[in-house]
């Protein structure tokens, strides 16, 4: 059964299934690199390694500059390597059977596989490995 | 021929850090306002004017430029590194130089290889200090050649 590690950021809730979650950072807000990719806002420099934090600017609608400054840094894997999400709030971990898990056709956002909706909100279940690849690549 | 001294000198542009092995460093100038000619520039080259050092001007090169880094500080309030090259002397700003560290506490760390391809034409070296990346700071990418490699 899969589970989901549920996020907040802004006004949009976010859900990433929990094989992929690595760990949650509180307060780190990594460093600036210069000529970044336009969707990473700094890295996170986590067990040693450098970690791109990407923007999700595009989901939230929030303002860019507050990413390195959100509360939670949330790492993932992808199939490129670690990457760091920003979280406003950390919802907590929910198997899939405790909500429904919709998959829309209809306005399909790029880095986002489906709806989870969990007692009654909904949570944009995002695609980590399209995330990593397609967001660091932008100049 | 540079040889490496085992010593880094750490610096910042902005807010980011750099480390360039001592070697290259022949002085630090942390006021050159009265011997440096904003008129000489030549930006194609990323030269922003020229210094008077040592009974001669030398370019004075600005790498936030390049590396699109904002700064607050105006050019003559940053220092100047005088590095060696292979054409002679030439100047670099940073807005400061924070320590002179032994290169044994700079940890070389990977960078990521989802960043490769876009900061990678850029600087390719960074190691963590304290646990905070800093770049290998690559003086060849900014001017002149390395001296005694032909």
């Amino acid at each position: 059964m899969i589970r989901y590690g549920l996020f907040c950021l802004g006004p949009v809730n976010y859900a990433v299934p929990l094989l992929q979650l690595r760990k949650v950072v509180h307060a780190d807000p990594g460093f600036l690199l210069p000529q970044l990719p336009s969707a990473v806002a700094g890295v996170l420099v986590d067990e040693g390694r450098l970690v791109p934090l990407l923007r999700l600017a595009f989901l939230s609608g929030g303002s860019e500059s507050t990413v390195r400054q959100a509360e939670y840094k949330v790492i993932v894997e992808s199939a490129g390597g670690r990457i760091a999400l920003p979280a406003v709030l950390v919802c907590g971990v929910v198997a899939e059977n405790k909500g429904a898990l919709l998959v829309s056709e209809e306005k399909q956002i790029p880095g986002i596989i489906g709806i989870f909706n969990y007692q009654g909100q909904e949570f944009n279940v995002l695609d980590i490995d399209f995330l990593a690849i397609e967001m660091t690549r932008r100049v | 021929m540079i040889q490496p001294t085992g010593r880094a000198l750490i610096f910042r542009l902005g807010e980011t850090g750099f480390f360039l092995d001592l070697a290259w460093v022949v002085e630090i100038c942390e006021q050159f306002a009265e011997c440096f000619d904003s008129g000489r520039t030549d930006l194609e080259r990323r030269i922003v004017g020229a210094l008077f050092f040592r009974q001669t001007y030398i370019p004075v090169i600005d790498p936030a430029l390049h590396l699109n880094i904002q700064s607050q500080l105006a050019a003559t309030d940053k220092t100047a590194l005088i590095l060696r090259g292979g054409e002679g002397n030439w100047a670099l700003l940073v807005d400061r130089v924070v320590e002179i560290s032994p290169v044994a506490r700079l940890r070389p760390c990977e960078l990521p290889s989802l960043l490769k391809k876009t900061v990678g034409s850029y600087y390719s070296q960074v190691s963590l200090l304290k646990n905070e990346p800093m770049i290998g700071f690559e003086p060849e990418q900014y001017y002149g050649s390395t001296p005694g490699v032909t």
